[in-house]
């Protein structure tokens, strides 16, 4: 189990380390001089030169990459052009709400999910099977910024029942949270639709019923212990997905997330928020996709034990 | 979803050589429904915009405000948007570039993919290690949030639109053809090829390449909805193809400001989306269970 982690461990750093090299080549995507396009139109010659020095534009190639690492090392992802404020303290004052939106939304999506795709496999070929089904392909092809507007159009304008947008009272994080769990819930259904399909038709299943056991005992005990692996897996891959969905969710909604800060540099044009953003949300994943493969050790036994 | 099929398709080679998976396909009752969408919206498409050509609302920049903001009649099927231009004609306009954009980023994203899967699961040993390294840290990021960036850095408009799907894309295309290549390797045939003394290039051209294609085809259909979705979130963000362009994500950002009273303008370009992205997860659905028959009904 050690040396499984430990490998997963030597992986995730040159992954790691690749996302930083990409971002610091992003900004380098920019048409033209970089520090004159972040500077914008009307910024002064020394601005400008201020600007270049400050995001470490000055000197070959291989000395900015070297002093963009060292900044990072030091925690520095820059200043943002628009405020003045440090990247790091503007993701950190929105970081609260994007977690407490995607911690509902998983909560949400992985209770809802692995109960519709229990309740489908064990009755599976009948209509509620082909339901479930049928819900499931819906949910993961309906766009989620469409499913946000249309649920503010009913519960917002229609039927007066909750807040359409901001953080402002405790009700506001409802319909957001629905929003973006929509996706991974049929998505997880899915998965464990199938996971539970194929842990019921196992020999253990078989002796368990014939052994008398009733059906909640056969699924919940027998087959679902048995279907948890595939399950959790999806559900860190789904995690890391969910901050694409924050992003969209957040501008529905106008929920001051990490997502909205996101959009909203850059549609000012603020690059340097843009990237320490992108770096963020790339180490993110990176970090719940190792959480993923240490709860996969510790739900399969023949990992744990074996090696 | 389609944007996750990090877990290939398991394939049955050998079942693949048995007959029928047309008639099966036929009898999938949704991949039949998802193809008669499709069929529908690529009619749309190709064909919709010469029979509104004559429309005014059809012509850029037009506007006429005193037509604005008329829900749906006779006169104007699906309404008219804030600036008086009917809103089916725009969606149906909107359709060519969905299609376009989708379509155009699928095939670049499996132009790269295809070819560095198939080499990586084929050579194996360094070649596969860098390579997969490589897709590591393009997966590293979020699928939806490397489109954004790409778009964010690069800019707007089509092109970049398309390079920014398509880099999204290709990771997912290149570990599902190495997932097929490696499988079909471990097959007798290709040993047996091997051991006649088949050169290297043709077992991979000949043999491994065609027995790979199933898993393709089941990826292409997925990712074209993906494809669909990012580009309309991007449009929804005001990142995508730039006004007024009637892209239906981007008017979908643009009836945002109408919920309250014109929620007929949020309805319709959604119901667009939403329709051709399931369309294109059904066929996805069908074709995996046509190709691999262990994945049928679990």
């Amino acid at each position: 189990m050690r040396r499984f982690l430990l490998q997963r461990l030597a992986l995730a750093v040159p992954t790691a380390l690749g996302a930083v090299t990409f971002c610091f080549f992003l900004v380098r995507l920019l048409p033209g001089d970089p520090a004159r396009v972040i500077a914008g139109p009307q910024a002064t010659p020394a601005q400008i030169a201020h600007l270049r020095e400050q995001i470490g534009l000055n000197g070959s190639w291989l000395q900015q990459y070297v002093s963009y690492l060292n900044r990072l090392v030091h925690g520095n992802l820059g200043y943002s052009a628009l405020t003045g404020q440090s990247v790091l303290s503007e993701i950190a004052a929105h970081a609260p709400y994007t977690i407490e939106l995607a911690v509902c939304a998983i909560v949400l999506s992985t209770v809802f999910g692995v109960l519709l795709g229990t309740i489908a496999a064990s009755r599976r070929e009948t209509f509620i099977d082909t339901l479930i089904g049928g819900l499931s392909v819906a949910g993961v092809s309906v766009p989620v910024f469409w499913t946000g507007l249309i649920l503010v159009s009913i519960f917002a304008v229609q039927l007066r029942m909750l807040p359409a947008a901001g953080a402002g009272s405790w009700d506001s994080i409802i319909l957001p949270a629905i929003t973006l769990s929509l996706f991974p819930l049929a998505f997880i259904s899915r998965q464990t639709r199938s996971a539970m399909v194929g842990a019921l038709s196992e020999d253990y299943s078989r002796t368990a019923q014939a052994k008398g056991s009733g059906w909640p005992r056969l699924v919940f005990r027998h087959a679902l212990r048995n279907a948890a692996i595939p399950i959790v897996t999806v559900t860190g891959l789904e995690l890391g997905q969910l901050l694409g969905g924050a992003i969209l969710t957040e501008t529905v909604f106008a929920w001051p997330g990490i997502g909205q800060l996101l959009v909203q540099s850059i549609s000012s044009r603020d690059f340097v928020v843009v990237q320490g953003i992108i770096l963020v949300f790339a180490l993110s994943l990176i970090v719940v996709n190792l959480a993923t493969d240490i709860a996969y050790v510790l739900l399969e036994p023949r990992l744990r034990h074996g090696r | 979803m389609a944007a996750d099929s990090g877990i290939a398709p398991r394939l049955d080679v050998a079942a693949l050589r048995g007959r029928g998976r047309a008639s099966r396909l036929v009898r999938h009752r949704s991949a039949m429904i998802g193809l008669v969408v499709m069929g529908l919206w690529i009619l749309i498409a190709t064909v919709g915009p010469f029979l509104v050509r004559g429309n005014p609302s059809s012509a850029f920049g037009y506007q006429n405000l005193s037509q604005a903001l008329l829900p749906p009649s006779r006169a104007h099927l699906l309404g008219t948007d804030q600036l008086g231009r009917d809103e089916a004609v725009r969606l149906i306009e909107g359709a060519r570039y969905t299609l376009f954009i989708s379509v155009v980023a699928v095939a670049a994203g499996l132009a790269a993919g295809l070819p560095l899967g198939a080499l990586s699961g084929f050579l194996g040993g360094r070649f596969d290690l860098v390579a997969q390294r490589f897709v590591d840290i393009v997966l590293a990021f979020p699928s939806f949030v490397l489109a954004l960036a790409l778009v964010s850095f690069l800019g707007t408009g089509i092109r970049n639109l398309v390079i920014a799907i398509a880099a999204a894309s290709f990771p997912r295309f290149t570990r599902v053809v190495r997932a097929a290549v490696i499988m079909v390797m471990a097959q007798p045939y290709e040993e047996a090829a091997h051991v006649q003394g088949v050169r290297r290039s043709r077992i991979l051209i000949r043999h491994v390449l065609p027995n790979a294609m199933p898993a393709i085809f089941v990826q292409v259909p997925l990712e074209l909805g993906a494809a669909i979705l990012t580009a309309a979130g991007l449009g929804y963000l005001g990142f995508g193809v730039p006004q007024p362009t009637p892209e239906w994500g981007s008017m979908l950002g643009t009836a945002q400001n109408y919920i309250f009273g014109h929620s007929y303008l949020v309805t319709f370009p959604g119901l667009c989306v939403f329709s051709f992205v399931l369309a294109c997860n059904l066929i996805g659905d069908g074709l995996r269970d046509v190709f691999d028959p262990r994945l049928a009904g679990g």
